[in-house]
Protein backbone atom coordinates (compact mmCIF):
# COMPACT_ATOMS: atom_id res chain seq x y z
CA UNK A 1 0.00 0.00 0.00
CA UNK A 2 2.01 3.22 1.20
CA UNK A 3 5.34 3.36 0.68
CA UNK A 4 8.52 1.26 0.15
CA UNK A 5 7.91 -2.57 1.35
CA UNK A 6 10.49 -4.30 2.93
CA UNK A 7 10.91 -7.92 2.56
CA UNK A 8 13.83 -8.88 4.79
CA UNK A 9 11.98 -12.69 4.70
CA UNK A 10 15.11 -14.67 4.12
CA UNK A 11 15.50 -18.83 3.50
CA UNK A 12 18.43 -18.64 5.61
CA UNK A 13 17.60 -16.27 8.22
CA UNK A 14 16.78 -19.04 11.05
CA UNK A 15 20.03 -20.97 10.22
CA UNK A 16 21.94 -17.26 10.24
CA UNK A 17 20.16 -16.37 13.78
CA UNK A 18 21.30 -19.58 15.37
CA UNK A 19 24.31 -19.26 14.04
CA UNK A 20 25.11 -15.80 15.44
CA UNK A 21 23.61 -16.87 18.62
CA UNK A 22 26.30 -18.83 18.80
CA UNK A 23 28.63 -16.17 18.53
CA UNK A 24 29.24 -16.15 14.79
CA UNK A 25 29.68 -12.49 13.37
CA UNK A 26 30.03 -12.98 9.77
CA UNK A 27 26.24 -14.64 10.23
CA UNK A 28 25.60 -11.89 11.85
CA UNK A 29 26.95 -9.45 9.40
CA UNK A 30 24.58 -11.09 6.69
CA UNK A 31 21.68 -10.20 8.71
CA UNK A 32 22.61 -7.13 9.09
CA UNK A 33 23.52 -6.39 5.49
CA UNK A 34 19.70 -7.83 4.47
CA UNK A 35 18.28 -5.39 7.55
CA UNK A 36 20.40 -2.05 7.52
CA UNK A 37 18.92 -0.10 5.28
CA UNK A 38 15.66 -0.87 6.79
CA UNK A 39 17.19 -0.01 10.79
CA UNK A 40 18.93 2.94 9.18
CA UNK A 41 16.18 4.54 7.68
CA UNK A 42 14.15 4.37 10.37
CA UNK A 43 16.89 6.40 12.89
CA UNK A 44 16.75 8.84 10.52
CA UNK A 45 13.07 9.45 10.33
CA UNK A 46 13.45 9.32 14.02
CA UNK A 47 16.35 11.32 14.38
CA UNK A 48 16.38 13.92 12.04
CA UNK A 49 20.07 13.57 11.17
CA UNK A 50 22.72 11.22 9.20
CA UNK A 51 25.11 11.92 12.22
CA UNK A 52 22.62 10.67 14.87
CA UNK A 53 21.06 8.31 12.96
CA UNK A 54 24.62 6.29 11.82
CA UNK A 55 25.47 6.14 15.79
CA UNK A 56 21.61 4.98 16.57
CA UNK A 57 21.64 2.26 13.91
CA UNK A 58 25.44 1.35 14.58
CA UNK A 59 24.55 0.88 18.61
CA UNK A 60 21.42 -1.00 17.66
CA UNK A 61 23.10 -3.55 16.12
CA UNK A 62 26.14 -3.71 18.52
CA UNK A 63 23.51 -3.96 21.00
CA UNK A 64 21.32 -6.78 19.03
CA UNK A 65 24.35 -8.79 18.62
CA UNK A 66 25.16 -8.96 22.30
CA UNK A 67 21.51 -9.41 22.90
CA UNK A 68 20.91 -11.93 20.45
CA UNK A 69 20.24 -15.14 23.25
CA UNK A 70 17.35 -12.72 24.43
CA UNK A 71 15.57 -13.34 20.80
CA UNK A 72 12.99 -15.84 21.27
CA UNK A 73 11.42 -15.81 17.82
CA UNK A 74 8.73 -14.33 15.39
CA UNK A 75 9.27 -10.74 13.30
CA UNK A 76 13.26 -10.86 13.00
CA UNK A 77 13.30 -7.44 11.61
CA UNK A 78 10.61 -6.13 14.28
CA UNK A 79 13.25 -7.42 17.23
CA UNK A 80 15.65 -5.45 15.22
CA UNK A 81 13.98 -2.55 14.31
CA UNK A 82 12.60 -2.02 18.07
CA UNK A 83 16.37 -1.88 18.90
CA UNK A 84 17.08 0.59 16.72
CA UNK A 85 14.09 2.46 18.20
CA UNK A 86 15.10 1.81 21.88
CA UNK A 87 18.73 3.38 20.81
CA UNK A 88 16.81 6.71 19.21
CA UNK A 89 14.27 7.10 22.45
CA UNK A 90 17.63 7.28 25.03
CA UNK A 91 19.85 9.25 22.72
CA UNK A 92 16.45 11.79 22.33
CA UNK A 93 16.27 11.00 26.66
CA UNK A 94 19.98 11.87 26.87
CA UNK A 95 19.36 15.10 25.05
CA UNK A 96 16.02 15.82 26.68
CA UNK A 97 18.39 16.29 30.23
CA UNK A 98 19.98 19.31 28.66
CA UNK A 99 17.39 21.35 27.20
CA UNK A 100 14.00 21.85 29.22
CA UNK A 101 11.60 19.75 26.27
CA UNK A 102 9.14 16.98 27.39
CA UNK A 103 9.71 13.56 25.49
CA UNK A 104 6.43 13.97 23.38
CA UNK A 105 7.32 17.29 22.01
CA UNK A 106 11.30 16.18 21.17
CA UNK A 107 11.64 16.77 17.57
CA UNK A 108 14.90 18.19 15.61
CA UNK A 109 13.09 20.70 14.92
CA UNK A 110 11.34 23.46 16.69
CA UNK A 111 7.52 22.91 17.21
CA UNK A 112 6.19 26.19 17.26
CA UNK A 113 8.05 26.77 13.77
CA UNK A 114 6.12 29.59 11.88
CA UNK A 115 5.77 30.58 8.38
CA UNK A 116 8.73 32.29 8.36
CA UNK A 117 10.47 29.80 10.16
CA UNK A 118 9.16 27.49 7.14
CA UNK A 119 10.21 30.18 4.50
CA UNK A 120 13.92 30.18 6.22
CA UNK A 121 13.94 26.42 5.46
CA UNK A 122 13.14 26.50 2.12
CA UNK A 123 15.34 29.07 1.22
CA UNK A 124 18.10 27.19 2.67
CA UNK A 125 18.18 25.10 -0.42
CA UNK A 126 18.12 25.62 -4.11
CA UNK A 127 15.74 28.63 -3.29
CA UNK A 128 12.03 28.88 -4.46
CA UNK A 129 12.56 29.93 -7.72
CA UNK A 130 15.00 27.21 -8.60
CA UNK A 131 14.12 24.51 -6.53
CA UNK A 132 11.38 21.49 -8.02
CA UNK A 133 8.36 21.66 -6.88
CA UNK A 134 8.97 18.45 -6.14
CA UNK A 135 11.77 18.70 -3.66
CA UNK A 136 10.05 21.36 -1.79
CA UNK A 137 7.22 18.81 -0.94
CA UNK A 138 9.77 16.59 0.20
CA UNK A 139 11.28 19.54 2.67
CA UNK A 140 7.70 20.44 3.92
CA UNK A 141 7.04 16.72 4.41
CA UNK A 142 10.25 15.73 6.38
CA UNK A 143 9.62 19.42 8.69
CA UNK A 144 6.23 18.07 9.91
CA UNK A 145 7.21 14.69 10.39
CA UNK A 146 9.98 15.79 12.27
CA UNK A 147 7.23 18.08 14.47
CA UNK A 148 5.71 15.28 15.47
CA UNK A 149 6.01 13.92 18.84
CA UNK A 150 8.44 11.13 18.85
CA UNK A 151 5.54 8.61 19.44
CA UNK A 152 3.54 9.47 16.89
CA UNK A 153 6.11 9.77 14.16
CA UNK A 154 7.48 7.04 14.85
CA UNK A 155 4.38 4.95 13.81
CA UNK A 156 3.53 7.23 10.88
CA UNK A 157 7.20 6.42 9.80
CA UNK A 158 6.67 2.72 10.53
CA UNK A 159 2.95 2.23 8.82
CA UNK A 160 3.03 4.80 6.13
CA UNK A 161 6.67 5.67 5.15
CA UNK A 162 8.41 2.03 5.51
CA UNK A 163 4.76 0.29 5.41
CA UNK A 164 4.41 -2.21 8.20
CA UNK A 165 1.55 -3.28 9.34
CA UNK A 166 -0.20 -2.64 12.46
CA UNK A 167 0.30 -5.93 13.35
CA UNK A 168 4.58 -5.42 13.27
CA UNK A 169 4.52 -1.89 14.15
CA UNK A 170 2.82 -2.47 17.68
CA UNK A 171 5.69 -5.46 17.97
CA UNK A 172 8.01 -2.60 17.02
CA UNK A 173 6.79 0.12 19.83
CA UNK A 174 5.87 -2.79 22.08
CA UNK A 175 2.04 -1.53 22.00
CA UNK A 176 -1.08 -3.04 21.81
CA UNK A 177 -3.25 -2.69 18.00
CA UNK A 178 -5.42 -0.05 19.51
CA UNK A 179 -2.65 2.47 20.44
CA UNK A 180 -0.94 1.80 17.01
CA UNK A 181 -4.64 2.71 15.35
CA UNK A 182 -5.08 6.12 17.72
CA UNK A 183 -1.33 7.01 17.40
CA UNK A 184 -1.83 6.65 13.89
CA UNK A 185 -4.48 8.75 13.51
CA UNK A 186 -3.35 11.74 15.61
CA UNK A 187 -0.09 11.15 13.36
CA UNK A 188 -2.13 11.57 10.07
CA UNK A 189 -4.33 14.89 11.64
CA UNK A 190 -1.37 16.63 12.72
CA UNK A 191 0.62 16.12 9.55
CA UNK A 192 -2.52 17.16 7.38
CA UNK A 193 -2.77 20.20 10.01
CA UNK A 194 1.12 21.10 9.74
CA UNK A 195 0.93 20.55 5.27
CA UNK A 196 -1.48 22.97 5.51
CA UNK A 197 0.51 25.57 6.48
CA UNK A 198 2.66 24.78 4.08
CA UNK A 199 -0.35 25.72 1.24
CA UNK A 200 0.66 28.57 0.78
CA UNK A 201 4.47 28.04 0.32
CA UNK A 202 3.63 25.29 -2.57
CA UNK A 203 0.62 26.16 -3.75
CA UNK A 204 0.42 23.82 -6.67
CA UNK A 205 1.53 21.02 -4.04
CA UNK A 206 -0.72 20.83 -2.01
CA UNK A 207 -4.30 21.31 -2.80
CA UNK A 208 -6.53 19.20 -0.47
CA UNK A 209 -9.08 21.36 -0.41
CA UNK A 210 -9.90 21.62 -4.44
CA UNK A 211 -9.62 17.61 -5.02
CA UNK A 212 -12.50 17.44 -2.07
CA UNK A 213 -14.49 19.80 -3.75
CA UNK A 214 -14.09 17.63 -6.84
CA UNK B 1 -9.02 24.59 7.08
CA UNK B 2 -11.83 22.00 6.48
CA UNK B 3 -14.33 20.15 8.87
CA UNK B 4 -12.39 17.28 8.99
CA UNK B 5 -10.59 19.28 12.05
CA UNK B 6 -13.86 18.90 13.69
CA UNK B 7 -14.29 15.18 13.66
CA UNK B 8 -14.08 12.82 16.72
CA UNK B 9 -11.17 11.11 17.62
CA UNK B 10 -13.23 7.91 17.63
CA UNK B 11 -14.15 8.80 13.87
CA UNK B 12 -10.50 9.92 12.95
CA UNK B 13 -9.65 6.53 14.08
CA UNK B 14 -12.13 5.21 11.84
CA UNK B 15 -11.14 6.84 9.17
CA UNK B 16 -7.39 6.47 9.66
CA UNK B 17 -7.91 2.72 10.16
CA UNK B 18 -10.30 2.16 6.75
CA UNK B 19 -7.62 3.55 4.83
CA UNK B 20 -5.83 0.76 6.14
CA UNK B 21 -8.26 -1.74 5.71
CA UNK B 22 -7.78 -2.36 9.17
CA UNK B 23 -11.42 -2.02 10.31
CA UNK B 24 -13.70 -5.13 10.36
CA UNK B 25 -15.93 -5.86 7.75
CA UNK B 26 -19.08 -4.40 9.96
CA UNK B 27 -17.57 -1.58 10.65
CA UNK B 28 -15.98 -0.69 7.49
CA UNK B 29 -19.72 -1.15 5.88
CA UNK B 30 -21.62 0.89 8.58
CA UNK B 31 -18.61 3.83 7.59
CA UNK B 32 -19.23 3.48 4.44
CA UNK B 33 -22.68 3.97 4.56
CA UNK B 34 -22.18 7.19 6.77
CA UNK B 35 -19.35 8.41 4.61
CA UNK B 36 -22.21 8.55 1.78
CA UNK B 37 -24.42 10.70 3.57
CA UNK B 38 -21.72 12.94 5.77
CA UNK B 39 -19.63 15.22 3.17
CA UNK B 40 -17.49 16.70 5.92
CA UNK B 41 -16.34 12.72 6.70
CA UNK B 42 -15.74 11.99 3.02
CA UNK B 43 -13.84 15.52 2.81
CA UNK B 44 -12.03 14.32 5.95
CA UNK B 45 -11.29 10.90 4.55
CA UNK B 46 -9.59 12.63 1.48
CA UNK B 47 -7.58 14.84 3.12
CA UNK B 48 -6.35 11.93 5.46
CA UNK B 49 -6.17 9.85 2.37
CA UNK B 50 -3.85 12.80 0.51
CA UNK B 51 -1.64 13.33 3.55
CA UNK B 52 -0.53 9.40 4.04
CA UNK B 53 0.13 9.75 0.36
CA UNK B 54 2.38 12.38 1.00
CA UNK B 55 4.34 11.25 3.49
CA UNK B 56 4.80 7.60 1.57
CA UNK B 57 6.34 9.47 -1.07
CA UNK B 58 9.24 10.28 0.96
CA UNK B 59 12.32 8.53 -0.76
CA UNK B 60 14.17 5.52 0.98
CA UNK B 61 17.43 6.95 2.56
CA UNK B 62 20.22 5.45 0.98
CA UNK B 63 22.89 3.96 3.08
CA UNK B 64 25.57 6.21 4.32
CA UNK B 65 27.94 3.28 4.61
CA UNK B 66 27.78 -0.56 5.83
CA UNK B 67 26.94 -0.89 9.40
CA UNK B 68 28.73 -4.61 9.49
CA UNK B 69 29.90 -5.02 12.97
CA UNK B 70 33.72 -5.97 13.35
CA UNK B 71 35.10 -8.26 16.17
CA UNK B 72 36.37 -5.03 18.45
CA UNK B 73 33.24 -3.80 18.35
CA UNK B 74 31.04 -6.55 20.26
CA UNK B 75 34.68 -7.07 22.50
CA UNK B 76 35.86 -10.35 20.07
CA UNK B 77 39.37 -10.48 20.16
CA UNK B 78 41.16 -13.16 18.05
CA UNK B 79 43.11 -15.28 20.38
CA UNK B 80 46.88 -16.39 19.44
CA UNK B 81 46.92 -19.98 17.81
CA UNK B 82 48.59 -21.69 20.72
CA UNK B 83 45.09 -21.39 22.50
CA UNK B 84 43.07 -24.21 21.46
CA UNK B 85 46.02 -26.34 21.80
CA UNK B 86 46.76 -24.96 25.93
CA UNK B 87 43.07 -25.42 26.50
CA UNK B 88 43.11 -28.94 25.58
CA UNK B 89 46.37 -29.42 27.13
CA UNK B 90 44.73 -28.16 30.42
CA UNK B 91 41.72 -30.38 30.19
CA UNK B 92 43.75 -33.70 29.70
CA UNK B 93 46.20 -32.84 32.54
CA UNK B 94 43.38 -32.13 34.79
CA UNK B 95 41.77 -35.50 33.50
CA UNK B 96 44.67 -37.16 33.84
CA UNK B 97 45.40 -35.85 37.68
CA UNK B 98 41.59 -36.77 38.84
CA UNK B 99 42.54 -40.17 37.22
CA UNK B 100 45.28 -40.59 39.45
CA UNK B 101 44.36 -38.90 42.73
CA UNK B 102 40.98 -41.78 41.64
CA UNK B 103 43.17 -44.46 41.45
CA UNK B 104 45.39 -43.60 44.65
CA UNK B 105 42.01 -43.60 46.30
CA UNK B 106 41.02 -47.06 45.59
CA UNK B 107 44.28 -48.27 46.17
CA UNK B 108 44.33 -46.67 49.41
CA UNK B 109 40.85 -48.13 50.08
CA UNK B 110 42.29 -51.72 49.56
CA UNK B 111 45.52 -51.13 51.33
CA UNK B 112 43.18 -50.21 54.40
CA UNK B 113 40.96 -53.53 53.42
CA UNK B 114 44.08 -55.83 53.59
CA UNK B 115 45.81 -53.62 56.60
CA UNK B 116 45.19 -55.85 59.62
CA UNK B 117 46.82 -58.91 57.57
CA UNK B 118 49.07 -56.74 56.06
CA UNK B 119 51.00 -55.94 59.06
CA UNK B 120 51.07 -59.69 59.93
CA UNK B 121 52.16 -60.38 56.59
CA UNK B 122 55.20 -58.17 56.98
CA UNK B 123 56.29 -58.93 59.85
CA UNK B 124 55.89 -62.51 59.17
CA UNK B 125 57.78 -62.78 55.64
CA UNK B 126 60.37 -60.76 56.60
CA UNK B 127 61.45 -62.99 59.54
CA UNK B 128 60.54 -66.05 58.51
CA UNK B 129 63.16 -65.85 55.45
CA UNK B 130 65.86 -68.04 57.78
CA UNK B 131 63.65 -70.62 58.53
CA UNK B 132 61.67 -71.34 55.15
CA UNK B 133 62.70 -74.77 55.69
CA UNK B 134 60.80 -74.92 59.17
CA UNK B 135 57.90 -73.38 57.36
CA UNK B 136 57.52 -75.12 54.29
CA UNK B 137 57.44 -78.62 56.20
CA UNK B 138 54.41 -76.80 58.18
CA UNK B 139 55.60 -75.70 61.20
CA UNK B 140 55.20 -72.01 61.43
CA UNK B 141 52.34 -71.61 58.47
CA UNK B 142 52.03 -68.03 57.26
CA UNK B 143 49.17 -66.30 55.15
CA UNK B 144 50.06 -65.17 51.99
CA UNK B 145 53.56 -65.98 51.57
CA UNK B 146 55.00 -67.55 48.64
CA UNK B 147 57.04 -70.37 50.27
CA UNK B 148 57.94 -72.03 47.18
CA UNK B 149 59.40 -69.09 46.17
CA UNK B 150 60.98 -68.29 49.72
CA UNK B 151 62.32 -71.56 49.42
CA UNK B 152 64.13 -71.48 46.28
CA UNK B 153 66.09 -68.34 47.41
CA UNK B 154 67.17 -69.83 50.95
CA UNK B 155 67.93 -73.10 49.05
CA UNK B 156 70.37 -70.49 47.50
CA UNK B 157 71.55 -68.50 50.46
CA UNK B 158 72.63 -72.20 51.94
CA UNK B 159 74.36 -73.58 49.37
CA UNK B 160 77.51 -71.42 50.74
CA UNK B 161 80.38 -73.31 52.84
CA UNK B 162 79.88 -71.38 55.84
CA UNK B 163 76.01 -72.96 55.84
CA UNK B 164 77.11 -76.37 56.08
CA UNK B 165 79.46 -76.11 58.29
CA UNK B 166 76.88 -74.02 60.80
CA UNK B 167 74.10 -77.28 59.85
CA UNK B 168 76.22 -79.30 61.70
CA UNK B 169 76.77 -77.15 64.60
CA UNK B 170 73.62 -76.86 65.02
CA UNK B 171 72.33 -80.25 64.52
CA UNK B 172 74.66 -81.21 67.21
CA UNK B 173 73.76 -77.92 69.58
CA UNK B 174 69.75 -77.90 68.81
CA UNK B 175 67.95 -81.22 66.72
CA UNK B 176 64.99 -80.09 67.32
CA UNK B 177 62.19 -79.11 64.44
CA UNK B 178 61.89 -75.47 66.22
CA UNK B 179 65.71 -75.34 65.88
CA UNK B 180 65.58 -75.82 62.61
CA UNK B 181 64.69 -72.68 61.84
CA UNK B 182 68.45 -71.22 62.92
CA UNK B 183 69.47 -73.66 60.53
CA UNK B 184 69.40 -71.37 57.54
CA UNK B 185 69.69 -68.05 59.41
CA UNK B 186 73.08 -69.26 60.61
CA UNK B 187 75.08 -69.02 56.83
CA UNK B 188 74.05 -65.53 56.95
CA UNK B 189 76.19 -64.60 59.80
CA UNK B 190 78.65 -67.52 59.91
CA UNK B 191 80.90 -65.66 62.10
CA UNK B 192 78.66 -65.23 65.21
CA UNK B 193 77.14 -68.31 64.77
CA UNK B 194 80.52 -70.39 64.57
CA UNK B 195 81.97 -68.74 67.31
CA UNK B 196 78.90 -68.52 70.08
CA UNK B 197 77.51 -72.03 69.37
CA UNK B 198 80.00 -73.69 71.53
CA UNK B 199 79.50 -71.17 74.40
CA UNK B 200 76.21 -72.10 75.15
CA UNK B 201 76.03 -75.80 74.12
CA UNK B 202 72.73 -77.70 74.19
CA UNK B 203 70.11 -75.20 74.70
CA UNK B 204 68.27 -73.25 71.51
CA UNK B 205 69.31 -70.02 73.09
CA UNK B 206 72.94 -70.55 71.62
CA UNK B 207 71.45 -70.67 68.43
CA UNK B 208 69.24 -67.60 68.06
CA UNK B 209 72.15 -65.27 69.50
CA UNK B 210 74.57 -66.51 66.90
CA UNK B 211 71.77 -65.53 64.38
CA UNK B 212 70.56 -62.52 65.95
CA UNK B 213 73.77 -61.81 67.53
CA UNK B 214 71.86 -59.72 70.15
CA UNK B 215 70.66 -60.15 73.14
CA UNK B 216 67.37 -59.48 72.23
CA UNK B 217 67.42 -62.90 70.50
CA UNK B 218 68.36 -64.54 73.59
CA UNK B 219 65.98 -63.21 75.80
CA UNK B 220 63.32 -64.34 73.30
CA UNK B 221 64.07 -67.61 72.56
CA UNK B 222 64.57 -68.27 75.96
CA UNK B 223 61.03 -67.01 76.68
CA UNK B 224 59.10 -69.06 74.02
CA UNK B 225 61.80 -71.11 73.11
CA UNK B 226 59.16 -73.70 71.59
CA UNK B 227 58.44 -72.20 68.16
CA UNK B 228 58.16 -68.58 67.06
CA UNK B 229 61.24 -66.53 66.91
CA UNK B 230 60.58 -65.16 64.00
CA UNK B 231 59.58 -62.20 65.16
CA UNK B 232 62.70 -61.81 67.49
CA UNK B 233 64.75 -63.03 64.45
CA UNK B 234 63.65 -60.15 62.43
CA UNK B 235 66.03 -57.19 63.41
CA UNK B 236 68.63 -59.57 61.71
CA UNK B 237 67.17 -60.38 58.67
CA UNK B 238 65.39 -57.40 57.67
CA UNK B 239 68.72 -55.73 54.86
CA UNK B 240 68.51 -58.96 53.66
CA UNK B 241 66.86 -58.35 49.34
CA UNK B 242 64.67 -61.33 50.05
CA UNK B 243 62.13 -59.34 52.72
CA UNK B 244 61.59 -57.28 49.51
CA UNK B 245 61.19 -59.28 46.71
CA UNK B 246 58.72 -61.26 48.46
CA UNK B 247 55.07 -60.90 46.35
CA UNK B 248 52.55 -59.65 47.96
CA UNK B 249 48.68 -60.37 46.83
CA UNK B 250 46.01 -57.57 46.82
CA UNK B 251 48.36 -55.14 48.28
CA UNK B 252 50.05 -52.39 47.22
CA UNK B 253 53.98 -51.84 47.64
CA UNK B 254 54.77 -48.42 49.64
CA UNK B 255 56.63 -47.99 46.24
CA UNK B 256 53.98 -47.62 44.32
CA UNK B 257 52.19 -45.72 46.54
CA UNK B 258 54.85 -43.29 46.39
CA UNK B 259 54.68 -43.21 43.16
CA UNK B 260 51.38 -42.27 42.59
CA UNK B 261 51.97 -39.74 45.39
CA UNK B 262 54.61 -37.83 42.79
CA UNK B 263 52.34 -38.28 39.75
CA UNK B 264 49.54 -36.55 41.76
CA UNK B 265 51.79 -33.70 42.80
CA UNK B 266 53.16 -33.61 39.51
CA UNK B 267 50.24 -33.62 37.61
CA UNK B 268 48.35 -31.12 40.23
CA UNK B 269 51.29 -28.75 39.49
CA UNK B 270 51.14 -28.77 35.84
CA UNK B 271 47.29 -28.17 35.29
CA UNK B 272 47.56 -25.32 37.39
CA UNK B 273 50.21 -23.85 35.54
CA UNK B 274 48.85 -24.63 32.22
CA UNK B 275 45.00 -23.54 33.45
CA UNK B 276 47.34 -19.97 34.78
CA UNK B 277 48.70 -20.32 31.41
CA UNK B 278 45.34 -20.35 29.53
CA UNK B 279 44.00 -18.03 30.92
CA UNK B 280 46.60 -15.36 30.68
CA UNK B 281 47.02 -16.17 27.05
CA UNK B 282 43.46 -15.83 26.78
CA UNK B 283 43.40 -12.33 28.91
CA UNK B 284 46.51 -11.48 26.16
CA UNK B 285 45.58 -8.53 24.54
Amino acid sequence: MLGARYDGANVDETTLIRQAQRGDLEAFNRLVITYQKQVYNLAYRLMGDQASAEDATQEAFISAFRGLRGYRGGSFRAWLLRIVRNACYDEFRRRQRRPTTSLEELSPFNGDATPDSIGELIDKGEGPETATEEAELRRAIEDCLNRLPLDYRTIAVLVDIQGYDYREAATVIDKPLGTVKSRLARARARLRDCLQQYRELLPTAFRLEDETRK
Amino acid sequence: MTKGNQLSNRDLERLSAYLDGALSEKEASRLEARLREEPTLQQALQELKKTAQMVASLSEISLPRSFTLTPEMVGIRDRPRIYPVMRLATALATFAFFAVVGIDAITNFALNGALAPASKEQVAMEAPAPAADTLATGATPVEGLDLEEYRIEQEEVAASEIAAEAENEMDRAAPSGVLGLTEETQPLVPQEGKTEAPELPGTPTSVASGTAGGELAVDAVEAEPELTPTIEIQPTYTPMPTSTSIPLRGTVQPEQRSILRVAEFGLGGVALLLAGLTLWIARKD
